[in-house]
């Protein structure tokens, strides 16, 4: 801030250096006339007035205003802690959880992964002690947030398929979305209803679909493709 | 011949109307810099793409009005320091003046302009948002405009010109100190590298812009406004003219 | 009615005094010539005048008023300068059109009328004109305002001879229909003699001579005979100005003679005759240093 202020100073004090060598400074390439000047700041003035006014006249029906919401820091945080509380036995705010469906098993579940690395859901595995020969599948939902804007909307789950005692993870769609927004200068929203920061560079905070499976104790769970991507919560708990 | 009884006020208004005519380049550097400002702002390359393997990719293009007020404060600034300085003044000393009258027209010219400018600020932004509407179709407004929340764009126009306003003004002071004293001005300059200067400008912009309230942060400004025109006048009333 | 009243004015700059103890006082409508050698102070005496500048001690009073930082002698006066300044986007139309509207006086149709006679475009810039074009077009300006009290800082800067003969008819014709005060800085003495009534001579800081032309002339004759015959009459007198570039040398000598003298002078076979302005101005403002012939004539005789 200060560095800026004074980076101002040094400006000012040239300006000033300028306008008094050059006695006769001028504010502007002179080359117009009066009359000019005026008529070029008549014509742009009117100018800006009918544009505005299309402007404002089109934002009710061009606005897709509700898209981009703030997140809340509560819900921010109660996303980012969503694996460790689901660890740690916590409840997990409902709103979190996209769909909860049950599944008849066996004695084994195969667990398929029909994506590349890392391009699949996380999951994890719980264990349950009743044996009621079902796997309790919870899907939670993804999020992304680019400076505390919530683009988690724009996501779409692949749902896990799932056929006799085995359960296939689809790919995450990879979607493109294109966001396009206006903002007024950020220091003329300060004492606004709607006040916005400014882009001081973007941060984004994202995670995949969480998938948690209970499944029973006895169940024998098969890994085709190796054990890293499945988090068993028990281990994990040591 | 008979005498005329000159009246302050009808002095003043007819240096101002003189100050218009005189100043009527000010705009066209206005309307140019704003020019400037929304090519900047179409040529900037302001989308944030977010690529993450296990994500869809965001691609996310904002436009925003910040740039007409960066550079709309620059030229407040630098007006406010160009048409004090002595070639100006002796300009308005050709006519019928005193440094009182030539003063107070300045003061209605600066805050003339100021409302141009401050007004200007505002449409140019709603210009950028009728280029985003034409050239995406749907745009995310997240600063609601005239029809969807017109006390914002109420306020929002309000603050521009103060703004605006106390950005010329502060030019108008400086160059008016400079004239009264360059030693004071390189004095302030050397004080400025103290911490106690520095710590008096933060408390100072803190003040102004911390204010929670939009009314009282309005009074600030217009007081702050008379102060520095105060100081102006004082600095200055007793400087010859022509030399 | 007294219009400008000086008493023990001083004003100088830094160390240098310009104006040592001024001290006169100028009536209604008359035309004075502000004269004196180069950096005398003519034009800082003028500018406190127009309430420019501030004396630094003593009494100015311009319509009874201290001008200083004075709108109300600001609105009857008008300082006219070759440096006078205008914005540089307004062409000499919109000059006019302002300066209608701070003079009350001000005649539009004599500007105008002027304007053409002196060939100006009107879509002209001023900053843009020759000197001698700007000198005219600001002169144009000092008649048409018709102020009270006009001062014109040595207004025919860069003129040819033609249009200065022009200028000083038009500001006559204009004086004699709307009588003011005016005041004319020059040096060129001979070419406002005729205009002027007054003369206020400035040297060293100080009024030398103030009064009607025709008193400074005689203070002064013109004697013209033998050397022999202008020395011996001379005696005790202050010879001024000694010309011998003709036949017969040409004194210029202080008029302290008595009618006796003068008969006797006559008599003797020398010439009498009245002084122009102009030599009486260089007379006066020589003072005991003698003319520039002198120096030579002193280092020949070392």
């Amino acid at each position: 801030m200060i560095g800026i202020m004074t980076l101002t100073f040094i400006l000012i004090l040239g300006i000033l250096l300028f306008s008094l060598t050059k006695r006769k400074s001028h504010i502007i390439p002179g080359q117009f006339k009066r009359r000019t000047h005026l008529t070029i700041s008549a014509v742009f003035i009117s100018f800006l007035f009918i544009t505005a006014a299309i402007a404002e006249l089109m934002e009710p029906f061009r606005a897709t205003e509700m898209d981009l919401v703030k997140v809340p820091a509560s819900l921010e945080q109660e996303r980012i802690d969503l694996e460790m509380n689901m660890m740690n036995g916590t409840n997990v705010d409902s709103t979190l959880i996209l769909e909860t469906r049950t599944h008849p098993v066996g004695d084994t579940l195969t667990i398929h992964r029909n994506h590349g690395e890392y391009e699949g859901p996380i999951v994890y595995v719980e264990r349950k002690k009743s044996n009621d020969a079902t796997v309790e599948e919870i899907i939670y939902k993804p999020f992304l947030m680019v400076s505390d804007y919530d683009f988690s909307d724009a996501l779409t789950v692949a749902m896990p398929v799932w056929t006799d005692d085995s359960v296939t993870f689809q790919q995450n769609s990879l979607m493109e979305v294109t966001k396009v927004s206006y903002y007024d200068a950020p220091f003329l929203t300060r004492w606004t209803q709607h006040p916005v920061q400014g882009d001081d560079g973007y941060s984004s905070v994202s995670r995949s679909p969480v998938v948690q499976l209970i499944v029973p104790e006895h169940v024998e769970i098969i890994t085709p493709s190796g054990d890293e991507d499945v988090f068993f919560i028990d281990e994990l708990n040591g | 011949m008979y005498l005329t009884e000159p009246k302050l006020f009808d002095i003043v208004k007819k240096q101002f109307r003189f100050k218009m005519n005189a100043h009527a380049a000010a705009f066209t550097m206005l309307v140019f810099l704003q020019g400037v400002s929304f090519a900047l702002e179409l040529s900037n390359n302001n989308a944030f793409n977010h690529f993450h393997e296990m994500m869809p990719s965001i691609t996310w293009i904002s436009f925003s009005s910040g740039q007409f007020l960066g550079l709309t404060l620059v030229w407040a600034f630098v007006l406010g320091v160009l048409i004090t300085n002595t070639a100006r003044k002796n300009e308005s000393f050709s006519f019928v003046t005193t440094r009182l009258s030539h003063h107070l027209a300045n003061f209605l010219f600066m805050v003339f302009a100021s409302v141009i400018g401050g007004i200007t600020v505002v449409l140019c932004g709603s210009m950028l948002k009728l280029f985003t509407f034409f050239r995406y179709g749907e745009v995310a407004v997240q600063t609601p405009g005239l029809i969807a929340a017109p006390g914002d764009f109420f306020i929002r126009l309000v603050t521009a010109i103060a703004l605006v306003s106390l950005l010329f003004f502060i030019g108008y002071t400086i160059s008016s100190l400079f004239q009264f004293s360059r030693i004071l001005i390189v004095l302030l300059f050397l004080g400025w590298m103290t911490p106690f200067l520095q710590r008096f400008a933060e408390n100072g912009i803190g003040f102004l812009f911390n204010e929670p309230s939009f009314m009282l942060f309005v009074v600030k400004i217009v007081m702050t406004l008379f102060i520095l025109f105060g100081i102006s006048v004082a600095s200055t009333n007793r400087l010859e003219v022509g030399q | 009615m007294t219009v400008i009243h000086f008493k023990d004015v001083t004003k100088s700059y830094r160390k240098h005094n310009v104006l040592k103890s001024m001290n006169f006082t100028i009536e209604r409508n008359v035309i004075t010539g502000v004269i004196g050698r180069n950096g005398v102070g003519k034009t800082t005496l003028m500018k406190i005048i127009a309430g420019f500048m501030e004396e630094m001690s003593g009494t100015v009073e311009v319509f009874s008023e201290k001008p200083f930082n004075n709108l109300r002698v600001s609105a009857n006066s008008i300082f006219i300068d070759d440096a006078m300044a205008f914005p540089q986007a307004m062409t000499l139309q919109d000059i006019l059109k302002e300066c209608s509207r701070f003079y009350a006086n001000w005649d539009g149709e004599l500007a105008n009328r002027l304007v053409d006679y002196f060939d100006f475009h009107r879509n002209a810039r001023h900053q843009f004109l020759s000197k001698g074009k700007k000198s005219t077009f600001n002169a144009i300006i000092g008649i048409s305002a018709r102020c009270p009290l006009t001062l014109f800082d040595e207004p025919t800067t860069g003129m040819d001879a033609a249009v200065r003969k022009d200028f000083y008819r038009a500001l006559l014709k204009d004086y004699l229909a709307h009588p003011r005060t005016i005041l004319l800085s020059s040096h060129h003495v001979e070419e406002i003699e005729d205009l002027l009534e007054d003369v206020l001579l400035v040297q060293n800081g100080a009024i030398r001579f103030h009064g009607a032309i025709t008193e400074l002339q005689e203070m002064f004759i013109v004697l013209t005979g033998k050397h022999e015959k202008l020395s011996r009459h001379t005696v005790g007198k202050e010879v001024v100005l000694r010309d011998t570039s003709g036949p017969f040398p040409n004194w210029t000598v202080a008029n302290s003679f008595t009618e006796a003298e003068k008969d006797q002078m006559v008599a003797d076979g020398i010439i009498i005759s009245p002084v122009s302005a102009n030599n009486a101005y260089i007379a006066l403002t020589n003072g005991p240093k003698g003319g520039i012939d002198d120096v030579f004539d002193r280092t020949e005789t070392v």
